[in-house]
């Protein structure tokens, strides 16, 4: 009896507690659709301006591109389009939504364009085709030849409105080449396209990295015979030597305030990692081995550095802190080749190649060590990963269609597109910030 | 293979008065260890063969029901409503051959005005897609014969039927399709109770807001987010509230899961009452990946 | 009785096989971790160096024979390059021998300096590679000094990856990159 009753006590209690006794519960436990149906639609000539169809596709193209590489949407096929793609009407009352929905878009680009001279107005808008508004609409005015600029502009802002945080297009990647039979510091925008040679040294630059603060790079020249580090101001021209310790002044890079760079100096003998400001002063020597050390990269708050070394026998990636106590901890331990870490703008990860067999991949790990991941498979050397700003991106060099190229992906390793000519050797990307 | 070098070693001694027992006790240690990679690799016995565990995908195929019988959810839905003549449509719908003859001339009226109101976003008219009757005439097509065999048309039909789940939701529709590789089976849900052929209206509505549901993982930067949401609906699938029991805070998943909700104001089904039901959304499946 | 000792004997023949094999997985595995080509490239050294003939003749005749091979400073000097396996800057007996060479000219020829250039294949990280790279030009001064050529008479640099001498990718050109260069002046 004394059983029973304590039984039914307690199943009454768990009727009570239970919610799910009330009301029906479900669970859905991924989107249906997981990009989002977009139509991107021609950009039309206002009223009354000139009809510049070239532009027009050109604009698209651009756009097409990085939403593309955004991996957010599903474009839908622009032959599938109804009238509305040709009416020009850009406010939400003009726009015929249920046609949209129809073609199952859930997102629309709509745009015009007005030229006057070499002068370009464009107005470009983004509508959500269920709730039938506008996300955001942009009116750019520039120079004709400003236009993939302008289409860059309003990709990111597109990201900014789908995910709270701009996206990195437009930008520039800085990087070597070797198509003027030098090896030369070299400027272009995020799709390869508007390439500028920015040094002329006649000998060999190598290893850009962006200052984060001005439109300023620093890199590694034999200009003057040894592997001297230079910085430059890219509008001015400017450039200044700003370390030429004796040896090797290699690999430099700044941290995020701009005021101190990373670099490695063999003024002792051996390549040693060493703190230097901006103007070249020696602020403190961190490691002290008679291992190589190479290729600094701070964490984003600054208070750490990745960097590879062979002090344990095969290169390996190693981390030291910058305030001193020199503390080193091991990062990898797979492969016998790690190289070129990369640390992520968000800090969550660092990006770094690795041998497997006789070619180069590239990898992913959490600081800590854990959750490594391959990002890259397939034929080609993969080297030189660095992080888009925004750290969603990652370019790299790849080898696979013929030299080596500078390639662009979505950092997960999705999304890969080769953004400079095969036929020459592209190397050392790096990713700048916007573009103001 | 640490213990093997150093046996060969003790066999190789001079002691040769203890060898009979050492060689004897090699040869067991040898015999057994060939016993146990036989076993293991299955050259004396076969691997046994797990049987693949069964697998049941709700769809929208199947009407939704109020009290959904046992059964297997992609089993055939005998045309005839179970309920009113029992001993006759089983058998009819049992044999294979006559269904399809049975079902052409029966469809072919609906469609036409079905069509319209519920294409969505499959079917754009970049490929406007094949009509619903051209679906059906290749599922005719693909439907055995004889026997059904299942494995090699099992996938095809998949197939067909997904496009034609979601060509024809409309209720009348949904009767008619009944592609089913285990016609026999009783159409239900795994773990329904009733007496109803068809699938849970809780489930139905769930794979309905799944469906509708857009978001990627691209958008985010955590795949952690978790938001519940008390929707009702009345008996004619009129949406007539929704509420964020516990919204995930993230801007962007909260819209997402306002924007299913709201993408179908009016379910293309009636229910057997007023449904009200607490959805969960969250992203488990992307972060498996 | 007899059965017992075929089995035995078979059992044994078994287990040497084993070993046997054991034993021979060993240089596998360390053929993965130090430069798989070790072999290989060493015997492509020398028959590189065929053409310059150089390298055997050395003696004190030597000097007087302006070498024909391709590239003009060596020949002139006769100083020889040396070759390092992968992510390597040890000497092995054949680049020891050419630096002993190597010095032996040198000090013959006291008022010539001479400048050493560590290089690498183009695998792994550049600044890696002008890392090993000075290193391997350091190695071969240390030897030279070693050896009795004073250490004023030695400059280094390396150029790291940045100036193969066979820029084909293959393993055969790798190997021909992964060298030291003596720069007389």
């Amino acid at each position: 009896m004394n059983r029973i009753g304590q039984l039914l006590i307690l199943l009454s209690l768990l009727l009570v507690l239970s919610p799910a006794a009330l009301a029906a519960r479900i669970e859905i436990s991924s989107p249906g659709q997981q990009s989002i149906p977009l139509a991107l639609t021609s950009f039309l000539p206002a009223k009354g301006s000139k009809t510049m169809p070239e532009l027009a596709l050109e604009i698209r193209q651009v756009l097409e591109a990085d939403l593309d590489l955004s991996g957010l949407f599903d474009l839908i096929d622009p032959k599938a389009f109804l009238a509305d793609a040709r009416r020009s009407g850009l406010l939400s009352s003009q726009v015929d939504f249920a046609e949209w929905r129809l073609l199952g878009a859930e997102a629309l680009v709509k745009g015009s364009y007005r030229v006057e001279g070499d002068r370009v107005q464009v107005d470009v808008r983004l509508f959500d085709t269920l709730g039938r508004r506008m996300l955001t609409g942009r009116r750019y005015a520039g120079k004709i030849k400003d236009v993939r600029r302008i289409a860059h502009t309003f990709a990111d802002q597109v990201l900014k409105e789908l995910t709270e945080e701009s996206g990195p297009f437009n930008a520039k990647i800085a990087f070597i080449s070797n198509r003027s039979g030098r090896k030369e510091l070299y400027l272009s925008d995020v799709d390869g396209k508007d390439v500028v040679r920015l040094t002329d040294h006649r000998s060999i630059v190598l290893n850009p990295d962006f200052s984060p603060i001005g439109k300023e790079l620093i890199y590694t020249s034999y200009k003057n015979g040894e592997p001297h580090l230079y910085r430059k101001e890219i509008y001015t021209g400017k450039e200044a030597r700003i370390s030429r310790q004796k040896g090797l002044n290699i690999g430099g890079r700044y941290r995020f305030d701009g005021r101190e760079i990373a670099l490695s100096l063999s003024r002792d003998g051996n390549s040693e990692l060493y703190l230097i400001g901006a103007s070249g002063s020696i602020h403190r020597r961190l490691t002290n081995s008679s291992a190589i050390d190479v290729d600094p990269s701070w964490s984003p708050d600054g208070d750490q550095i990745v960097f590879v070394s062979n002090r344990q026998g095969n290169p390996h990636l190693f981390i030291i802190d910058t305030a001193g106590g020199k503390k080193i901890r091991r990062l990898s331990f797979r492969g016998t080749y790690n190289a070129s870490p990369s640390w992520s703008p968000k800090g969550d990860r660092i990006l770094f190649s690795r041998l497997e067999g006789n070619r180069f991949d590239l990898f992913s790990i959490r600081p800590d060590g854990s959750d490594e991941q391959r990002l890259t498979f397939g034929a080609g050397s993969k080297e030189h990963p660095r992080w888009s700003p925004d750290g969603r991106f990652v370019t790299y060099t790849s080898d696979q269609d013929g030299k080596k190229a500078i390639f662009v992906m979505r950092a997960d390793g999705t999304g890969n597109r080769r953004i400079t000519d095969a036929g020459v050797d592209s190397i050392h990307p790096v990713w700048s910030g916007p573009w103001k | 293979m640490l213990m093997r070098p150093n046996a060969t070693k003790t066999v190789r001694t001079p002691a040769t008065s203890r060898q009979p027992k050492l060689g004897r006790l090699v040869v067991l240690s040898l015999a057994l260890h060939l016993l146990i990679f036989g076993l293991m690799s299955g050259v004396i016995l076969p691997p046994r063969k797990e049987p693949p565990r069964p697998v049941y995908r709700v769809n929208l195929v199947h009407r939704p029901v109020k009290d959904p019988q046992a059964g297997r959810p992609d089993a055939a839905v005998s045309r005839k409503k179970p309920p009113q003549k029992p001993k006759t449509a089983p058998k009819a719908a049992i044999v294979p051959k006559k269904a399809p003859v049975k079902k052409a001339p029966v469809k072919k009226a609906p469609p036409a005005t079905k069509k319209a109101p519920v294409v969505t976003k499959k079917a754009p008219a970049a490929d406007p897609g094949p009509s619903y009757e051209e679906i059906l005439s290749r599922i005719e097509k693909t439907r055995p014969k004889e026997k059904p065999s299942i494995d090699a048309t099992q996938s095809r039909i998949d197939e067909l039927r997904n496009e034609l789940a979601a060509l024809a939701t409309s209720e009348l529709a949904v009767e008619q399709s009944t592609i089913s590789p285990v016609p026999e089976a009783p159409a239900g849900m795994p773990q329904g109770r009733g007496t109803q052929a068809g699938v849970s209206e809780e489930l139905w509505l769930g794979e309905h807001l799944k469906r509708n549901w857009s978001l990627s993982r691209y958008q985010l930067s955590r795949l952690d987010l978790v938001a519940t949401v008390k929707v009702v609906y009345d008996a004619g699938g009129n949406l007539l509230d929704y509420r964020f029991l516990t919204p995930s805070g993230n801007r962007l998943f909260d819209d997402s899961v306002k924007k299913a909700i709201l993408k179908d104001k009016k379910l293309p089904v009636e229910f057997a009452g007023r449904m009200e039901v607490d959805v969960e959304f969250n992203l488990k499946e992307l972060a498996e990946r | 009785m007899k059965r017992l000792t075929l089995t035995r004997f078979a059992v044994c023949a078994a287990m040497i096989v084993l070993l046997a094999s054991g034993c021979a997985k060993k240089p596998v595995a360390e053929e993965l971790t130090t430069p798989a080509t070790q072999g290989v490239t060493a015997s492509e050294t020398t028959s590189d160096a065929d053409t310059g003939i150089v390298e055997e003749s050395i003696s004190d005749s030597t000097i007087a024979e302006p070498e024909v091979r391709g590239d003009d400073k060596l020949a002139i000097t006769g100083l020889e390059r040396i070759y390092f396996s992968f992510d390597s800057f040890v000497l092995g007996p054949e680049a020891k021998q050419t630096l002993e060479n190597n010095a032996l000219y040198l000090k013959a020829n006291s008022s010539v300096k001479v400048r050493i250039e560590g290089h690498c294949d183009d695998r792994g990280s550049d600044s890696y590679n002008l890392a090993l790279g000075e290193k391997r030009a350091r190695v071969a001064q240390d030897y030279l000094t070693s050896l009795g050529v004073a250490a004023e008479r030695q400059s280094i640099i390396s150029f790291g990856e940045e100036m193969p001498l066979d820029s084909s990718g293959t393993e055969a050109a790798w190997s021909k990159n992964r060298r030291s260069e003596f720069v007389a002046y």
